[in-house]
Order: structure tokens, then C-alpha cells, then sequence
């Protein structure tokens, strides 16, 4: 449910995004001005909704993990970030927050605590097949943590391409020709997902 | 629901998260109050306690600066020629030359390398980190060489805790003590015996009562080492940014 209050977010260019990791200050900090709040949004609802931002100084928790994603992302001249091409079907803080989400996933999945203890939210609502409340609220809660362990379970890229088919609902074609892949590698790619996500549901369900 | 039908709900709650993402990333930018949204959340039949927590901790940064010095090191980071991370040598050479006369002292020096047990994740941002023993115990000063160190409050201690790669995130330092029939106890060493190098070896040097303020007893000992030290034992048992080595076993004479 988005309340439609937002404006466009900024963007950079790659040239911009090089001249930052080159020692460009002043891009550097205008890069910097575009990625924290996509980190710290990405962040805190993961966060929030992992029951982690209990702590007295939940603002600081945050900022460590957004710490990490930001050196992860620039390190060796940015050579994380600087893989982002706009032509590619995404945009600099889509690509930057996939990345982060899949690396707070496999932050939080490593840690102690098992995942299926998660306190569910009651913002998340979807219907389900069956119509009582309680099966409704057990099928949330499932779906949201089999959510959580997919982002903890896959790579990178396959944060990306659960994005393409499944959020974004692209085609086949389409994302064989963002990913360079071919139909067979992506139906294979599918086939496995498929599989990961009936393991994780019946171990929600265990 | 057949496998696809599940992956289609799961991407309809991704959906979903990121629609409401993107509202708060206009809260993040300072764009909009964080209170306009909180009440149009509210008012839309979100949790108040929820939405409220989340505005506290999503307002703009506050200081921009530090975090362009973050990004800038960042950025230099894997770039330099690397180098093995030591420790700074002691300068001084009067310990040196006791070591040097003192032929048990100096055969009976002690350098304990314990594998780190998997505990946290393979994640590259925090190094794995071990624990290097090179300070002398009671028992190396008896010529009793055992594979538990024996200290008193005022025996000399020199623990390196070394990364198995560089790291600019070691920010700071915890111990976690453990011994049989007690609670754990999170020790904080303070910072005039604690340094952490620009490549992330931490070195705790000082008396061993004033690093490690403990009771007469068999201790575990294990240092935390990350981007913050845990608050409590509470918060290290819920996990956070920081490796953990594995335990050093000590004898703390009275």
C-alpha cells in the first residue's frame, strides 16, 4: 500500500558513479546523498520486521548495517557498484537496493535465531486460499518468512532475476536478454527456485 | 497452491514491501515529514507503534560528512599494496632484553593459535579472526608448560587478535566470559589497553585485571571484534555485526 506521497528519487550516471570511486569528492558525496536512504530504508524494515530493532539504540543498528553495505558497495574503487548499467532494465537504487537485501538477508540468516521465530507483521496482508482468520495469519506469516530465507538463500544475481519474473513480472524473453542467459540456463535457474521455495514452505510448515 | 502460484504471492509481497519503501526513502531524503507519513500509514490501517518506530530511525543522516568519509576510505580499500596486518613492535627494548636473559622465560614463551570456530557468517565485510597468545603466564614463569594460561590481576598480558584478511570495520571490542554454573558476562576492556590498527589487528595489552576484570576461577574467554560492540549479553545472543573467536581458556589465580 503506497500512500503516492514520494517524488522521484535523484539519479547518477556511471560516469558520475566512476569519477565518485576515482576520488571525486563532491560526486562522491552526491553519490553518498543518493544511496543512504535506500540502504537505511532497506535496513530498517528488515530490520523492524526481523524483530531487530529492539535494542536502545535501534538508529545505530541500522547505521552499521548500512556501514557495511556502503564499503561492500564501494571497496576496491567501487567495483561492486560500478556493475550497474542503466541499460540493463534497472535503476542505480533498484540495483543498489537488491544488493542490499541480499546481503542484510545472509547478515541476519548467519546469525543466531531461527527464522521461523520471527514475529509476524500485521501489515502484510494477503488473502489466502482458505478463508479463516487463523489460516489467513499462519499463511502470512509463512509467506513473509519464506520471503526473508529466499533473499538469505540466493546470490546476487538470483535476488535479481526472483525481481524480474516474480515482482517486476517480466517475460521470459525480456530478462534472458537483461541477463545475457539463454532460455535454457534461466528455465534451469526457475526449476531450482521452484524447489528452494517448496523446501523453505515445508519447513515453515514443520 | 502449486509452486508457481507460491512464487507469484511471494512476488506480490515484494511488491507490495516495495511500494511502501519507496515512501519512506522521500522520509530518508527529507522530503517529506516523517509525521505526514505516519498519520497517511495510520490512517490507511497500519500499526501506529510500527510506523512510528520505523520514522524514528529512517530521518535523514545527520552527519553526512562522517558517512562521505566512510565512502572515501571505502573506496581505497583493496586498492593499496596489500599487506600481511601485524601489529605495531613494541618499541620498547628493555622487555626484549629480559626475554633475552631469562633463557626458561624466553623457551617457555607461549604463542597459542586457536581456530575460529564457523560461528558468524562467511560474510567478507568481517574477517574471521584469531586469537594470538604472546604474553608470558604464571605457569611459563614456573617452566610449566600447559595449554590453559594462568594469570594474576596484575600479570602482564599481550593478546593480538589477528584477522585472516584486512579489514577497515573493526570499530570495536567486547569480551564475552564464560565460566561453568554463572551467567556469561560481556567485559568491556577500556580503550587505554585496547588498539585496533588501521587494518583491523586489535591488541589487548595491559595487566590482565585491568583488561579482564575477573573473579578468581576457570574462565572461557571469547572476543568480539565489529562494527560496534554488543550492548548486552542480550543483544550479542540476538546476533549483530561482529565475529566472535573461539574460546581462550584461563586460570585466574587469586
Amino acid at each position: 500500500m503506497s500512500t503516492m506521497l514520494s517524488t522521484a528519487a535523484p539519479t547518477a550516471t556511471p560516469e558520475g558513479i566512476h569519477r565518485a570511486c576515482h576520488g571525486d569528492r563532491r560526486e562522491l558525496a552526491r553519490l553518498v546523498e543518493l544511496l543512504l536512504p535506500v540502504l537505511s530504508v532497506e535496513v530498517g524494515v528488515t530490520l523492524q520486521r526481523r524483530g531487530r530493532l529492539q535494542s536502545r539504540d535501534a538508529r545505530q543498528d541500522v547505521d552499521d548495517f548500512v556501514q557495511d553495505i556502503l564499503v561492500h558497495l564501494l571497496s576496491e574503487q567501487g567495483k561492486v557498484l560500478r556493475r550497474w548499467d542503466p541499460t540493463r532494465g534497472r535503476s542505480l537504487p533498484s540495483f543498489v537496493r537488491l544488493i542490499a537485501r541480499h546481503r542484510i538477508s545472509r547478515s541476519l540468516e548467519g546469525f543466531r535465531g531461527n527464522p521461523w521465530n520471527s514475529h509476524p507483521t500485521n501489515d502484510d496482508r494477503l488473502d489466502a486460499s482458505d478463508s479463516s482468520p487463523s489460516r489467513r495469519i499462519e499463511s502470512r506469516v509463512q509467506l513473509t518468512t519464506v520471503l526473508d530465507r529466499i533473499h538469505s538463500q540466493l546470490n546476487e544475481r538470483g535476488v535479481r532475476l526472483f525481481n524480474f519474473l516474480y515482482v517486476e513480472q517480466r517475460s521470459i524473453a525480456e530478462v534472458c536478454e537483461l541477463e545475457g542467459m539463454s532460455r535454457a540456463a534461466l528455465d534451469q535457474w526457475n526449476a531450482r527456485l521452484r524447489k528452494l521455495a517448496r523446501r523453505l514452505r515445508s519447513e515453515g510448515e514443520t | 497452491m502449486t509452486d508457481d502460484d507460491l512464487l507469484l504471492e511471494l512476488g506480490a509481497l515484494q511488491h507490495k514491501r516495495d511500494a511502501e519503501q519507496e515512501d519512506w526513502e522521500a522520509v530518508a531524503r527529507g522530503e517529506v515529514s516523517a509525521s505526514r507519513l505516519v498519520e497517511s500509514s495510520v490512517a490507511a490501517g497500519a500499526d501506529r507503534a510500527r510506523v512510528e518506530q520505523l520514522a524514528s530511525v529512517l530521518g535523514p543522516p545527520t552527519n553526512r560528512e562522517r558517512w562521505v568519509e566512510v565512502a572515501l576510505a571505502a573506496t581505497r580499500r583493496g586498492v593499496e599494496t596489500p599487506k600481511t596486518p601485524a601489529p605495531k613492535a613494541h618499541p620498547r627494548r628493555s622487555t626484549a632484553l629480559w626475554w633475552a636473559t631469562g633463557v626458561a622465560a624466553l623457551a617457555a614463551a607461549l604463542v597459542l593459535l586457536w581456530m575460529v570456530l564457523p560461528q558468524a557468517t562467511d560474510d567478507p565485510g568481517l574477517p574471521v579472526y584469531t586469537v594470538v597468545v604472546r604474553n608470558e603466564t604464571v605457569q611459563t614463569h614456573r617452566g610449566d608448560a600447559s595449554s590453559e594460561g594462568a594469570y594474576r590481576a596484575n600479570s602482564d598480558i599481550r593478546w593480538v587478535v589477528q584477522p585472516n584478511s584486512a579489514t577497515r570495520l573493526a570499530h570495536d571490542v567486547a569480551v564475552l566470559a564464560r565460566r561453568p554454573g554463572a551467567a556469561p558476562q560481556l567485559l568491556f576492556p577500556p580503550h587505554d589497553v585496547t588498539s585496533i590498527s588501521a587494518d583491523g589487528v586489535v591488541q589487548l595489552r595491559g595487566r590482565f585485571g585491568a583488561v579482564f576484570p575477573l573473579e578468581p576461577g576457570r574462565w572461557e574467554l571469547q572476543i568480539v571484534v565489529g562494527l560496534r560492540r554488543p550492548a548486552d549479553i542480550s543483544d550479542f545472543e540476538s546476533g549483530g555485526p561482529w565475529q566472535v573467536t573461539a574460546p581462550t581458556v584461563v586460570n585466574v589465580l587469586p
